[in-house]
């Protein structure tokens, strides 16, 4: 029997009514840090995650975290949005070089904004929610080699970026 | 282990100030979660159309009871103060009362 069976842990509406109460804050600077730091959408996005929690369109498996199942609703519910509305194209293996801004990058959001969604994620979830990788490996969907590569490469990636913006402003 | 000690702390920087810059941001009140009684409420119309339809379907089951479909031949067998059996053939097309042609047997025993 594998041991990655899902367990259904059944919550009532007041139990994730007070889940989402606990982690609301987070939850919303998650699902704004998810669809590129835009404010609005962000509250968008967390309203549809909340339905799907509400409704019983996402099921709480016992081998997560309530945070941990609930920021992937969140990225999830993003991803999904981000799908359906913006053409997109993978930036998965591409170098930083490569990457031409196209206005100065000042703030570390726009930095941020620069990596591949991936190393993004595994940066923030680890470095701004204080999550462990593995934790990061659940929400994000990959496998634990998978999240530790793209942490290596992205703290890489954002290290270059940070050197040459003190370099542009020398 | 002294570079990668420099690297952590450089990025640890980095998001300290990206979270004190974040402090900045409102967080947007929560929806007001609605109650699951809503539900109950979407059943009453269907509720009502029910038992409207049941009382219809009762009211109009018992007038069918009333009239036969046919008019029925009865046949009572009537003992006179002679104490003479007789036999009276009467029609109608409707019954008050009816009894079972065997339900003598049933008292016999």
């Amino acid at each position: 029997m594998s041991k990655f069976i899902h367990q259904h842990v059944v919550m009532t509406s007041k139990e994730l009514e007070v889940l989402i109460k606990a982690h609301h804050r987070e939850a919303f600077l998650w699902s704004r840090q998810c669809c590129g730091f835009d404010t609005s959408l962000a509250e968008d996005i967390l309203q549809h995650a909340y339905l799907k929690v509400l409704e019983g369109k996402a099921k709480f498996g016992h081998q997560s975290s309530p945070k941990t199942w609930l920021f992937a609703i969140v990225r999830y519910t993003a991803m999904e949005w981000l799908r359906n509305e913006k053409p997109t194209h993978s930036l998965e293996g591409v170098e930083i070089e490569d990457i031409e801004p196209d206005r100065p990058v000042e703030s570390q959001e726009d930095m941020l904004n620069l990596l591949p969604s991936r190393q993004k994620e595994v940066l923030l979830l680890v470095f701004y929610h204080q999550m462990t990788i593995e934790k990061a490996a659940e929400i994000m969907e990959v496998s634990l080699g998978t999240a530790r590569t793209h942490y290596e490469r992205a703290k890489k990636s954002l290290k270059m970026l940070i050197e040459k913006k003190h370099e542009n402003a020398r | 282990m002294k570079m990668l000690d420099k690297e952590e702390r450089e990025l640890e920087l980095f998001f300290s100030e990206l979270k004190s810059k974040d402090q900045g941001i409102s967080t947007p009140t929560l929806p007001a979660f609605k109650a699951k009684s809503y539900k109950i409420w979407r059943w009453i119309p269907a509720g009502i159309a029910a038992a409207l339809v049941a009382a219809i379907w009762i009211g109009t089951s018992d007038k069918k009871d009333e009239t036969l479909a046919k008019d029925v031949i009865i046949i009572s067998l009537i003992e006179d103060e002679n104490q003479k059996q007789q036999l009276i053939i009467e029609t109608t097309s409707s019954m008050d009362i009816w009894e079972s042609p065997t339900a003598s047997l049933l008292e016999l025993n």
